[in-house]
């Protein structure tokens, strides 16, 4: 490597503010910069002459561009929070800016993303993408048009000032999407270095694209040595920072655009030595060097230089308009692609101040007559290590489409999306194919424009802030407990002691339900209150099982299907009067069970009077379960007869509790004897202490999610969404009693009459037991046939574990979905995680309990 | 982004919505009466036209009601 010394002019550069000087650090290279100064203007001025390596072949590699076209100066920022594969050429310097050169890849932060993000919304009637010459007409066009908000993004680092029209600086526009919506990204403080950034939401009523132009290499052996530049970049590093690229220049063009750069270059004092144009026949043949250009072979002769200056069209940048949905034409006239129809009805427009051609710019991309030594050596796209011999192999193996070249060669698919790439390999391509580059065509462009890190797209929507937090009113006296996420509850998973194990805790929460009285905070359940004069015949069409007969008083557990005859969900439902109903649905499925209500209530029974309401949030629940149950419950409620004659299961009544309004049920989750108390939700945490207190004298346990899944496995009380998994009938969970066969129709019925629904070997939810007696099964386990040879291909599948605990009342056991599960009752399989096979026993889905003697209490 | 607009709100972002397919797909007035390759039909068959294509959508975060708007599947035009 050339050692860093420096190009910098002695005055010039439009961007750089000579006054504030700063340092970056560059593998270990302190390099002197100036405020406005890329990270890649910096590196050209101070001499550094490689940037990256080839991503395969390890070659050195050399700026080639100016901006978002660039395809080697990808580097991996390692100071401030961090940032793998950024863009040299769009990097904005700042004091302290530590970077490390890469081979085509970055890596990924092995820390949290730090960088501060935020998101903003604009609206605008008139929004202009691009602050050159077309975009600040445009803008000053619909300002004098009195056309209402105008705003220009504009993503250089000072924008231009308009009255009348908003203009923000350091703006790219990343997406231009479905009915005017833009998404940008802003740089906040590149020059303190904070690297705060901004995701714009832009909401526009028409949009003019005045995105600028972008410049096309031409192809030729030994293209990718460290000196070889686009002609346009070359002369605007003199032009925006007054650095020099070269000292001795050969420019190399396809129309005047190159000419102009030469002019630039020469200037500002580099000895161009040669400009040659292939209108005129001219065409470089190769390259000398190693980590430098040092020579330039050319059909008119060679050349001693260290700047090989290249242009092969300069183009408008078309990127958005596809992304809109525009369409493009190639363009005799500029040599390129061009935007066609505009999208979405002439939503978007486009404003190009154009190419100052005097002479046809010639449409030519690379040599037809290269030998197979020299193809290897030209590369079309040095960001993908991808060449000319890569595209004649594709092309030799059939592939015809731009699409299908560009997924076998991968070139155009790097972080810089093959902006000097992609028109160079059609080209190319139209050429072998003997196609008219028109059309054979370009590569599509999609969103996002630049690469953008995932935790702006998140901006403030991360960590506590990813997803709201749902409380109940009694968290805080469970909040001591370890937590466990059910949607967006958090809820708690038991309560062990400071000398107590997880699994031991549950084990003793357990059994305090199973021989004495537990209590648990049932807040989360969904609720949803129904009224009108038309609920019953809801019920009946959304549950399986008969509800329009419940009698007020009562409870009923029912069953929810899709018209596919699946389960969605089940809960109980209690009806409060005539025409007030309650029902509850699983924690994390409320939402879900309002909408399919309420879809099925507005878009095919319209004529039904029911009214649905969330009521999740207003009521606090507390379930008291186990044989002393009733006995706590009596001290709450003095006043209520709750002997198993006087509060039979299933029924509820409105009660004083503590002193509290509430609603009492006879339900259970557990199989024991059980009741849930619900308040308004305020009195939450004073239900949960009265109960505690009422409850100290029978040793009340409070227990915890887990406890709960263990009690209701125990007796088969599957849980929608982790027994079941959409595939899943009622009849498979075991639930065949609550299909009605009375009901003319329900929701699934007609599913359920299927064949495929009455097949004897469908899944069923079956018991399992380690053959052991002693050995955990792992949750999503897959069951195989015992002793299966597990390296065989494929090892048939038999079915998979749906739940798995580790103490029940005998052990360890599981719940899991079986082929024909009803009819292996007895039989022995192999249950494997992770390729460890763990024997198991085949049991009936009911492992406790089975004759229900246990609901009235003992 | 597309802008939907709300029969009883305005125009509104998609994300307030929640998309419900074809419109017009009616629940049978006698599932019973329908053979298995009529039922798969109603569960399971819908148009995929490159073309207009009337759609139902709800406004779930906002007025919660469902209507039908007419969208064009490959501009993305949408009419009332």
């Amino acid at each position: 490597m050339t050692g860093p010394t420096s190009s910098r002019l002695p005055d010039g550069g439009t961007r750089v503010d000579r006054s504030r000087p700063v340092t970056v650090t560059v593998d270990g290279v302190e390099l002197a910069a100036y405020v406005g100064d890329t990270l890649a203007s910096a590196m050209l001025a101070g001499g550094l002459d490689v940037v990256g390596a080839g991503i395969y072949t390890g070659r050195p590699r050399g700026l080639v561009g100016i901006g978002r076209e660039e395809p080697n100066a990808w580097v991996q920022v390692t100071s401030g929070t961090g940032e793998p594969m950024v863009q040299a050429t769009t990097q904005p310097v700042h004091d302290g800016l530590v970077v490390e050169r890469l081979a085509g890849r970055g890596r990924l932060l092995p820390h949290t993303d730090e960088t501060r993000y935020d998101v903003l919304h604009l609206h605008a009637e008139v929004v202009v993408v691009g602050g050159g010459s077309a975009g600040v007409a445009a803008a000053r066009a619909a300002v004098e048009a009195g056309e209402g908000r105008v705003l220009l993004l504009d993503d250089a680092p000072v924008a231009p000032v308009i009255d009348g029209a908003r203009c923000v600086p350091d703006t790219v526009v990343v997406g231009a999407h479905a009915h005017g919506r833009l998404v940008a990204v802003q740089r906040l403080d590149s020059a303190e270095g904070g690297g705060a950034r901004r995701l714009l939401q832009v909401q526009a009523g028409r949009v003019v694209l005045a995105t600028g132009s972008e410049e096309r290499p031409m192809a030729f052996p030994g293209n990718d040595r460290p000196g070889v530049m686009l002609a346009r970049a070359a002369a605007s590093y003199v032009e925006r920072y007054g650095v020099r690229p070269g000292s001795r220049a050969v420019v190399w063009t396809a129309h005047d655009g190159g000419h102009a750069a030469a002019a630039t270059l020469a200037a500002a004092g580099v000895e161009v030595v040669a400009v040659l144009d292939v209108r005129d026949g001219d065409v470089v043949t190769g390259t000398e060097g190693g980590e430098r250009l040092t020579a330039v072979h050319t059909t008119a002769g060679w050349y001693d230089a260290d700047l090989l200056a290249v242009s092969g069209a300069v183009t408008p940048e078309t990127r958005l308009w596809t992304h809109a949905g525009g369409t493009t034409r190639w363009s005799d006239e500029v040599a390129g692609f061009v935007p066609d129809a505009p999208p979405q009805g002439g939503r978007f427009s486009w404003a190009w101040s154009g190419s100052t051609a005097e002479r046809a710019p010639a449409a030519w991309f690379c040599a037809a007559d290269l030998t197979d030594e020299q193809a290897a050596e030209t590369y079309l796209d040095s960001h993908r290590d991808a060449t000319l011999a890569d595209v004649r192999h594709a092309v030799e193996a059939g592939l015809r489409s731009v699409e299908h070249v560009k997924r076998h060669t991968t070139i155009g698919t790097g972080a810089d999306q093959g902006r000097c790439s992609g028109v160079l390999t059609a080209g190319v391509l139209a050429e072998l194919l003997g196609e008219p580059l028109g059309r054979v065509g370009a590569t599509g462009a999609r969103p996002p424009l630049v690469p953008v890190p995932f935790g702006l797209l998140a901006a403030r929507n991360r960590g506590v802030l990813s997803d709201p937090v749902r409380v109940t009113p009694i968290h805080d006296r469970v909040a001591h407990a370890p937590m466990e996420d059910v949607g967006q509850w958090k809820r708690p998973y038991a309560f062990p002691s400071v000398d107590e194990s997880l699994d031991e805790a549950v084990v003793r929460e357990c059994r305090a339900v199973r021989t004495g009285v537990g209590m648990m905070d049932a807040s989360t359940l969904g609720a949803i209150h129904l009224r009108g004069a038309d609920v019953g015949v809801l019920l009946d069409m959304v549950y399986t099982n008969l509800f329009s007969t419940l009698a007020v008083g009562k409870v009923r557990y029912g069953v929810m299907c899709g018209p596919d005859g699946m389960v969605i969900d089940d809960g109980t439902t209690m009806r409060l009067s005539e025409t007030d109903w309650l029902m509850s649905t699983t924690t994390g499925n409320a939402a879900a069970v309002l909408d399919t209500l309420e879809e099925w209530l507005l878009t095919e029974w319209p004529h039904l009077d029911v009214a649905c309401t969330s009521q999740t949030d207003h009521w606090s629940t507390v379930a008291i379960a186990g044989p002393s149950s009733r006995d706590v419950v009596a001290v709450l409620a003095p006043d209520e007869d709750v002997s198993a004659e006087g509060f039979a299961f299933m029924t509820h009544r409105e009660a004083v509790v503590a002193g509290m309004p509430a609603r009492l049920a006879r339900v259970s989750f557990s199989g024991e004897l059980a009741f849930e108390v619900s308040v308004p939700a305020w009195y939450g945490a004073a239900l949960w202490d009265a109960v505690a207190q009422a409850g100290a004298p029978y040793g009340i346990t409070p227990y915890g999610t887990e406890t709960m899944h263990v009690l209701r496995a125990e007796k088969a009380f599957p849980i929608v969404g982790q027994d079941t998994d959409g595939t899943v009938t009622p009849a498979d969970l075991g639930l065949g009693w609550a299909l009605s066969k009375k009901k003319v129709d329900y929701v699934g019925k007609r599913s359920h009459a299927r064949e495929d629904a009455q097949r004897p070997d469908r899944r069923h939810l079956v018991g399992l037991a380690p053959l052991d007696g002693a050995s955990r099964i792992a949750e999503g386990s897959q069951l195989v046939a015992h002793g299966a040879d597990l390296s065989a291909t494929p090892v048939p599948m038999l079915g998979h574990v749906t739940s798995a605990y580790a103490a029940g009342v005998a052990g360890p056991f599981a719940l899991a979905l079986l082929d024909g599960g009803r009819d292996r009752i007895g039989e022995v399989l192999d249950a494997v995680d992770d390729l460890v096979p763990t024997p198991v026993r085949v049991t009936a889905p009911v492992s406790y309990d089975p004759e229900g003697a246990r609901r009235d209490g003992i | 982004m597309l802008r939907i607009p709300c029969p009883h709100c305005g125009e509104r972002d998609e994300t307030e919505f929640h998309y419900g397919g074809e419109a017009g797909v009616d629940y049978p007035a006698e599932p019973a009466a329908l053979d298995d390759v009529a039922w798969a039909e109603y569960l399971f068959v819908r148009a995929d036209p490159a073309d207009w294509f009337t759609e139902r959508w709800c406004h779930v975060s906002a007025c919660r009601q469902w209507f039908t708007i007419d969208r064009h599947t490959v501009s993305d035009e949408v009419r009332a």
